[in-house]
């Protein structure tokens, strides 16, 4: 046994971390992810001109 | 047999997860008491998380921030807004408690695992890029803090890095907890000084009935406003408390003393936020100029105001505000890097041993230090940056957030209650409006 180890038997709702799998976005999911791309690149684009503007 | 602890019938605990069962021994042997000693003492046992984002979100900008608000309008309608944002940074805040404690992962794993590595980078990349810029200010704060007393900025700068690394790297988890709490009480230092100030209280209790704006809707005022709500919601918090809560080692069984800890973080933050307010509304709004004021200027006024004990107790307050910023800031950008690479992720790890782990926070602070040395580092430019890249990143960041707490396979019974839901998409409409009202202000400045 590897000396920095030890092994115990947790229980279940301990520090198990959950297990995890990529989110499989469907619907309305689908939806928001797509305008949170489109704002993200609105926001940048706003930033930008403002910044050009000196409004900053 | 694998280390993988997801993945493996019976668990491999590793050298953290060896110290963080003695925490968690502690908390069970107190449990198992009865008494309201014992309580009280599971209480401060379990604090930590949420008082620490709370109090680190005081940090230096936010300090400046509130104190230039006060002076420029007075007591008026930031002294209700700020209970507002209080009460919005509890309702997100408590979300990751629930969130780290039921999967015990951090935020930024959690991002990667379940939405793939484009959103991964994205949140990741944004993190760490105004973890730095936050963390200029945060320096600069101390710099200007201790420059009242004398101490050279090299110096100032100097001792708050190497202690900012030696928190980081000494000590484990529960100590390096226990020491940034103790360093965060100094940030209640900004309620005396409100005190000191005698303020007209029949001015504060007004403020909260007409929510009276001086000088009407303006873009400046829509900037100060977004500055405001920037500095009091920023998305490093969601990372921070959730690693923390993961690292502190919190179950499901902790996630009512988790809340009242975010709890009574939340109060703190909004009574300093709001004394700072009162206080600048008191001794400088209604100055010549007092709209353009900076942080100098305003130290200045304050210790004709108030004597060299009230500049002196508002300098330390700057350099307590920086000092607990950066340690949380630093812990934040290692813990979301060792997050996102599956590289050693907790405090509890011996240097030697997870130096990949302790190297990004360590690097982003020491640029950090090392911009704050240059001599007419813009910091205007860089704090207004800092809640530009905030203003775009946190309706994502708070997306990711509430999706997480409506998955039924991650949460079980712990996701969002629909009151919760209410609020949190709220929150997410009230930024996403508010930053667009901005883009409209950039684009056509002639409709303000």
């Amino acid at each position: 046994m590897n000396r920095d180890t030890i092994k115990l038997v947790a229980r279940p709702d301990n520090l198990t971390p959950v297990e995890m799998t990529k989110a499989h976005l469907q619907g309305w999911v689908r939806v928001v992810f797509w305008g949170l791309r489109v704002y993200i690149l609105a926001m940048i684009v706003l930033v930008f001109i403002g910044f050009a503007r000196g409004h900053v | 047999m694998s280390k993988h602890v997801a993945y493996a019938p019976f668990i491999d605990f590793e050298e953290d997860a060896q110290i963080r069962a003695k925490d968690q021994a502690r908390v069970i042997a107190l449990r198992e008491k009865k008494g309201w000693l014992f309580r009280l003492l599971l209480g401060l046992v379990l604090i930590g998380p949420g008082v620490l984002v709370m109090i680190a979100d005081n940090d230096a900008g936010g300090v400046i921030t509130y104190a230039q608000t006060g002076a420029a309008y007075g007591i008026g309608f930031f002294v209700p807004a700020l209970l507002l944002s209080g009460f919005i940074a509890y309702v997100v805040q408590e979300m990751t408690v629930r969130l780290g404690a039921v999967t015990h992962r951090g935020h930024a794993e959690m991002i990667w695992g379940r939405y793939g590595a484009f959103w991964g980078w994205f949140s990741l990349v944004d993190l760490v890029i105004a973890n730095i810029l936050t963390l200029i200010t945060e320096f600069i704060g101390v710099t200007l803090g201790l420059g009242v007393f004398g101490v050279p900025h090299l110096v100032s700068a100097a001792a708050a890095i190497i202690i900012d690394i030696l928190v980081l790297l000494v000590l484990r988890y529960y100590a390096w907890e226990r020491v940034s709490l103790w360093i965060a009480l100094g940030n209640l230092v900004f309620i005396p000084l409100a005190l000191m100030a005698h303020p007209q209280w029949s001015t504060v209790v007004s403020a909260f009935s007409n929510w009276h704006i001086q000088g009407g809707f303006t873009p400046t005022f829509l900037f100060i406003v977004l500055a405001n709500f920037g500095t009091t919601i920023a998305p490093w918090m969601l990372f921070f408390q959730q690693s923390a809560v993961v690292d502190k080692g919190l179950t499901v069984l902790d996630i009512r003393h988790g809340q009242i800890d975010t709890a009574i973080g939340t109060v703190a933050m909004v009574a300093v936020a709001v004394a700072l307010v009162i206080l600048t509304g008191s001794l400088v709004y209604g100055m010549p100029g007092a709209a353009n004021l900076d942080i100098q200027q305003i130290l200045s006024v304050l210790g004709q105001r108030l004597g060299p004990l009230g500049e002196d107790l508002f300098a330390l307050g700057l350099v307590e505000a920086g000092m607990i910023a950066a340690i949380a800031l630093t812990a934040s950008t290692s813990w979301a890097t060792g997050e996102a690479f599956h590289w050693p992720k907790s405090i509890n790890m011996p240097a030697r041993k997870a130096w990949r782990f302790y190297l990004p926070g360590i690097l982003s602070a020491l640029a950090a230090a090392g911009v704050v040395l240059i001599p007419n580092a813009p910091l205007g430019f860089l704090n207004l940056t800092v809640q530009v890249i905030a203003s775009i990143f946190m309706p994502a960041a708070m997306l990711f957030l509430l999706l997480l707490l409506n998955d039924k396979t991650i949460m079980g019974e712990y996701t969002n209650r629909k009151w919760q839901n209410i609020a949190a998409f709220s929150i997410v409409g009230l930024l996403v409006i508010l930053n667009g009202v901005y883009g409209l202000s950039v684009v056509m400045p002639h409709l303000f």
